[in-house]
C-alpha cells in the first residue's frame, strides 16, 4: 500500500481520494509532521469525537420534545390562530452510523440556533433592528453579515419599528444530518414558519418564511453558515 | 442565472408579483368582485453562503490504474484543474492534455500523466502549478470503477457529445447523452476519432464534470439528496477532510451555478519528444487564460 505523507495517498480500495492540499501542506516539512501525528485519527475520522455536541443535554427553550412526523403543507393561503406555537423539530434523516440514543441530543444541539433565531429574529415584539446581534449570534459571522443584509426576509425587520404583538403561528423545522463514521458533520434545516405582526393601530401584516438553513458545528456549537430562505407576505 | 450567495432574489420575484397583480387589477374590475380578503404581493427569496474561500481550486485527477495497480501510483489519464467562485457562482474547468509535456519537480521533463506514477499525485499538482501558477487547494483522484460507480450512484450525467466516437466496446452519436457510469468512463477516456485527439477527450472530461454537477445541482431539490449523497461520498472516498470540513466544502461546491460552468482546454501542439510523441503547450495561450481567472474563476475572454 503506497503511502505518502500519512493517509493521504492511501490506496485502500475506496473509489477515490479527496485531499485537502491548503491546511495540510504536503510540501511542508512541519506540516508532514502534523500530518503524520495526525494519521491515526484523520483517517479514520476518530478526531471528531461522537462525544462532541451530540451529546448536548441543554434543550431549546422553545423546542417540542417529542419529534413530528406530521407532513408539512406549504399551500394556501396563510391562516393563523391567535396563539403561538411550539417550535417542532424532527429529525428526518440521520445516517452514518450515529447511534439511535445519540437522536434527541443531536436534535437539541442542531436546533439550539434555529430557536434562538425565530425567537430574536421573529419574536421580538419590539424593534427587531435591536435584536439582530441576537437573531444571528448562533450564525458564523459572515453568514451573519449576509443575513443581516437580507433582513427583510432573515427577521420580521419589513415589518417596521413598532409592533404591538407578534404571532408565530407555525414554526416547524426539519432536519436532514450527515453523518460519516459515526461523526456527524452537518445538517440541512428545512424552515416553515408562519408570523403576524400587529400593529398599534390595528393593522395586521402576515407572512410566511420557508427555505432551508445549513448548519456544521465549530467545536461543541451548532452554527448556521447558509441559507436559503423565500418569504411570501400576505395583507389584509 | 442564479444570484450569487448573499444576493436577494428580489428582481425576478417583484416583477412576476407586479405582473401578476397588474393582470389581476386589468381583468378584474373593482367593482365586479368583493374587496380581497387577502393579497398576494410579494414573494421574495435570498441565499447566502458562509463559503470556505471566495475561489477555490481542485484538482480532478483520473487514475487509469488498471485491477491490482496502485490507483495513486498509475498514470492519470485525466487531469482537470476546476476553479470554482463561491461569491459569483462562475466555474471554470481548464483541461490538462495528458500527454503534455511539462517539467516534474524532481524527475524532469516528461509527459504530465506521468508525473504521478513519479511521485503520487503531489507530483502532478506540482507539474500543474508549474505549468499554470495556480496551486491547487485540494486533490481529488478517482479510479475507473470509483468514477462509474460514482455516476451510477448520481443516477448517471448528462453531457454533449460533439463527435462521433466508436471506441471501448461503445457508439455516442453527437447530442445530448446521458451517460450511465460505463457509458461515462468510457466518453472520457476515447481519443480514437476525435479530429482534436487528446485536446478533445480532456474537453469532454470538462463537460463530463460540468454535466455532473449539473445532475446533482437537479437532484438537489430533494429534502435530504445532499446529505445523502455526501454519506455514500465519504463511505468510500479516503480523505483527510474532517465531516465538518466536508460538509462544508461540498455545500460551498453546489453554490456553483451549472449554466456559469466553462470547459476550457489549454492549448497547445503536438510533436515528438524522442519517439514520443507529446503535446508542447501554447505557454503564452496558458498565461493568458490564467491570468483571466486565476483571481476569480470566471472566464472573461475566450478559452
Amino acid at each position: 500500500m503506497p503511502q505518502v505523507g500519512g493517509c493521504r495517498w492511501r490506496d485502500g480500495g475506496a473509489w477515490a481520494t479527496l485531499v485537502d492540499m491548503k491546511t495540510r501542506h504536503p510540501w511542508s516539512p512541519v506540516s508532514a509532521v502534523v500530518a503524520a501525528m495526525l494519521t491515526a485519527s484523520a483517517c479514520t475520522g476518530n478526531h471528531d469525537s461522537p462525544a462532541g455536541p451530540e451529546r448536548a443535554t441543554t434543550e431549546p427553550a422553545a423546542t417540542s420534545p417529542a419529534p413530528s412526523t406530521t407532513p408539512v403543507s406549504t399551500a394556501g393561503p396563510i391562516e393563523l390562530s391567535r396563539a403561538d406555537a411550539k417550535l417542532e423539530v424532527s429529525i428526518e434523516q440521520l445516517r452514518g452510523g450515529v447511534d439511535r440514543t445519540e437522536r434527541a441530543r443531536l436534535r437539541a444541539a442542531i436546533s439550539e440556533p434555529i430557536a434562538r433565531w425565530i425567537n430574536a429574529a421573529f419574536h421580538s415584539g419590539g424593534d427587531p433592528n435591536s435584536d439582530l446581534d441576537a437573531a444571528f449570534a448562533g450564525w458564523t459571522p459572515r453568514a451573519a453579515a449576509l443575513a443581516r443584509e437580507h433582513r427583510d426576509v432573515t427577521t420580521n425587520a419589513a415589518l417596521g419599528a413598532n409592533l404591538s404583538r407578534v404571532i408565530i403561528d407555525k414554526r416547524r423545522v426539519r432536519l436532514f444530518v450527515f453523518a460519516t463514521d459515526g461523526v456527524v458533520g452537518g445538517a440541512t434545516a428545512g424552515v416553515t414558519l408562519r408570523v403576524a405582526g400587529v400593529q398599534p393601530a390595528g393593522s395586521e401584516t402576515r407572512f410566511s418564511v420557508e427555505g432551508e438553513l445549513y448548519l456544521t458545528r465549530d467545536g461543541s456549537q451548532w452554527q448556521i453558515f447558509g441559507y436559503s430562505l423565500q418569504r411570501q407576505e400576505e395583507q389584509r | 442565472m442564479r444570484p450569487g450567495p448573499g444576493a436577494p432574489r428580489r428582481p425576478g420575484r417583484a416583477l412576476m408579483s407586479v405582473a401578476l397583480l397588474t393582470v389581476l387589477g386589468v381583468v378584474v374590475p373593482d367593482a365586479s368582485r368583493p374587496p380581497p380578503e387577502f393579497a398576494l404581493v410579494q414573494l421574495d427569496g435570498v441565499e447566502g453562503l458562509d463559503a470556505t474561500d471566495d475561489v477555490i481550486w481542485m484538482l480532478a485527477l483520473g487514475s487509469d490504474a488498471r485491477p491490482g495497480e496502485p490507483v495513486m501510483r498509475s498514470r492519470s489519464d485525466a487531469i482537470q484543474l476546476v476553479g470554482m467562485n463561491t461569491v459569483n457562482q462562475h466555474a471554470v474547468t481548464i483541461g490538462i492534455p495528458r500527454d503534455s509535456y511539462v517539467d516534474i519537480r524532481g524527475f524532469g521533463r516528461d509527459k504530465i500523466n506521468a508525473a504521478m506514477v513519479y511521485g503520487g499525485p503531489e507530483a502532478t499538482a506540482g507539474a500543474v502549478t508549474a505549468l499554470t501558477g495556480i496551486e491547487p487547494d485540494y486533490v481529488f483522484v478517482a479510479s475507473f470503477p470509483g468514477l462509474i460507480r460514482m455516476v451510477n450512484g448520481v443516477g448517471g450525467v448528462r453531457a454533449e457529445v460533439t463527435h462521433e466516437m466508436d471506441d471501448l466496446n461503445q457508439v455516442f452519436h453527437p447530442g445530448p447523452h446521458r451517460f450511465s457510469g460505463v457509458e461515462a468512463l468510457a466518453f472520457a477516456r476515447i481519443r480514437y476519432g476525435l479530429p482534436g485527439g487528446d485536446f478533445d477527450r480532456s474537453m469532454d472530461q470538462g463537460e463530463l464534470l460540468a454535466g455532473g454537477l449539473a445532475t446533482l445541482a437537479g437532484r438537489m431539490r430533494q429534502p435530504g439528496y445532499f446529505e445523502r449523497a455526501l454519506g455514500v461520498f465519504a463511505r468510500y472516498t479516503d480523505t483527510n477532510l474532517s465531516p465538518v470540513e466536508l460538509y462544508r466544502l461540498g455545500r460551498t461546491v453546489m453554490t456553483i451555478d451549472p449554466a456559469q460552468v466553462r470547459v476550457c482546454v489549454l492549448k497547445g501542439s503536438t510533436g515528438y519528444a524522442g519517439a514520443a510523441s507529446v503535446v508542447f503547450a501554447d505557454l503564452a495561450a496558458t498565461r493568458s487564460l490564467v491570468a483571466d481567472v486565476r483571481n476569480d474563476a470566471t472566464v472573461d475572454q475566450t478559452c
